[in-house]
């Protein structure tokens, strides 16, 4: 074997990581591109197919081909029809009286009647056939719960989130109508249901909503470049009590917003905050850099 | 497993205590997860972000060492993480999270070693190797530990999907035998097996290489 020294532990020591901050927010984003695109190809390929055998049935209708089982029951009364009449009408006369004797046959005609008059028919009855009930358009709520938060926003129409947010019953509602905004790319729209949730329903003991929807809120506001307002929203969502799985991101993004804030003291004061409550943090080398430099260069979102 | 001359140059510490089961995992598996599952599997995107955010870098590490190719490698955790994410109901233990998706990954991982395999048929595969783990040596480690590093890189492309995968788990990324089992989809003894038969093969390709280099 070779000469060469052996190399202590696993392999990985002494490799460099080749995965970068960069790269790992360039995968989510097409992550969640992908999930969120499903449902809108799937409508695509309904509407298409709607749209093929609607096509089908046009053409179908134009030329006459539907099956009789198929043609439509017309409303109005069937016209009245003649009841046929044989144009010659007889009956046979069997004679032969010898045993010998052929039969003849004789045809006596019957005088036909020189005109019909026929009644008129009875006018159909009224058919009872069942009419075809009016399917339901689908709800903005029936489509947010598929996860169909862009049809549910085209549902919603222009001013109906702001006309749902006033009729929101729960925060389930709320928080419902801002994933609707949120994830159907118009963010800043998402504002309005999240402050309504914090203004209405801050300390629910059954529902621990607000503190997401404050960190939901904060995420928004620094996406949209309002640092100031996205740091505010954090510390309402850890002043609201967390949960611990989301506290070390919360913190963190804390740091960040400060700091791109400009206001370096409130973000070393949050910095030290996390270190405190995460020595060993997953994020403690992004909060060590953003601290480091007035300007984060890299973010998740 | 009886720790051989290559395992134990690369990583004698991981070698003497293969057949400890307890290794401690990789991914912190008694951390939230189970509680970020639960919002997830509800619908909250935020939930699933930091599940990403959590398991994702330890992933992309292994798939981009595994490939050694980063456009093929961030595929494959772009799938990974939509597959997973999308079938969180499938998952039994939440706590478990961050194994199951490198399991995910892993299987990915042979697919697209599959793929390779059948364009190199055809004539067709033209992507190059960026991530190669000599690329990846640390510059501060010396020459010498590049040239084996180099060499077992040569070696690692000679050696069947299967074998590279869990030999580059054990030892690379200093992984337990359980999660070299967990992330390939099969039992302790044959993770173990295709662990002893890579390193078998990576010995007979270093000592060819060393005995072609010194002919020449």
């Amino acid at each position: 074997m070779s000469e060469l020294p052996p190399l202590e532990g696993p392999l990985a020591r002494v490799l460099k990581d080749p995965v970068t901050e960069a790269s790992l927010a360039r995968v989510w984003r097409h992550v969640e591109r992908r999930r969120g695109r499903a449902p809108e190809l799937r409508v695509a390929v309904r509407w298409l197919l709607a749209g093929v055998l609607l096509a089908f049935s046009v053409t179908a209708a134009a030329y006459g081909l539907w099956p009789s089982a198929l043609r439509p029951i017309p409303d109005l009364p069937s016209p009245p029809t003649p009841t046929p009449v044989p144009k010659h009408s007889g009956k046979v006369v069997g004679h032969g009286s010898a045993r010998n004797e052929a039969p003849t046959l004789e045809v006596q005609d019957i005088p036909a009647p020189s005109s019909v008059n026929p009644e008129p028919a009875a006018p159909a009855p009224a058919t009872s056939l069942p009419r075809a009930t009016r399917v339901a358009e689908p709800s903005w709520r029936e489509e947010a719960a598929q996860g169909h938060h862009a049809e549910a926003y085209a549902l919603l129409g222009s001013s109906g989130l702001e006309r749902e947010v006033g009729r929101a019953a729960s925060s389930e509602d709320l928080f419902t109508l801002a994933d609707v905004a949120r994830l159907s790319g118009h963010p800043e729209r998402a504002r309005a249901p999240l402050a309504r949730l914090l203004e209405l329903y801050p300390h629910d003991p059954h529902d621990a909503r607000a503190p997401l929807a404050a960190a939901t809120l904060g995420r928004i506001e620094l996406d949209l470049g309002q640092p100031n307002r996205a740091a505010r929203a954090f510390e309402r969502a850890l002043g609201l009590g967390a949960p611990l799985a989301l506290e070390e991101d919360l913190r963190a993004r804390l740091v960040e917003s400060w700091v791109r804030a400009g206001d370096l003291d409130a973000a070393r004061a949050a910095g030290v905050l996390y270190r405190k409550r995460f020595p060993d943090g997953r994020r403690k080398a992004e909060v060590d850099r953003w601290l480091a430099s007035p300007a984060p260069s890299t973010s998740l979102r | 497993m009886r720790p051989t001359a290559l395992g134990s140059l690369l990583i004698p510490a991981v070698a003497a205590n293969q057949d400890a089961a307890s290794s401690p995992p990789r991914i912190d598996a008694a951390g939230p997860d189970r509680e970020l599952v639960r919002r997830a599997r509800g619908g909250d995107r935020w939930a699933e972000e930091a599940l990403y955010r959590r398991h994702a870098r330890a992933v992309a590490r292994t798939v981009s060492r595994l490939l050694a190719r980063s456009a093929e490698a961030e595929d494959v955790v772009q799938d990974a993480f939509i597959f997973a994410l999308t079938h969180l109901d499938d998952l039994r233990d939440p706590d478990l999270f961050g194994r199951w998706v490198l399991q995910v990954a892993v299987r990915l991982v042979h697919r697209r070693f599959r793929q390779r395999s059948f364009l190199r048929l055809l004539g067709l595969d033209r992507g190059a190797d960026d991530v190669t783990l000599a690329a990846q040596a640390d510059p501060r480690a010396g020459p010498e530990i590049h040239a084996r590093i180099a060499e077992i890189d040569r070696a690692l492309t000679r050696l069947p999907a299967r074998c590279r995968v869990a030999w580059v788990l054990r030892y690379v990324e200093g992984s337990g035998i359980d999660e070299v089992a967990a992330a390939s989809s099969c039992s302790r003894a044959t993770a173990k097996r295709l662990i002893a038969r890579a390193e078998r093969e990576l010995r007979a390709c270093v000592a060819l290489d060393e005995r072609e280099d010194s002919d020449e």
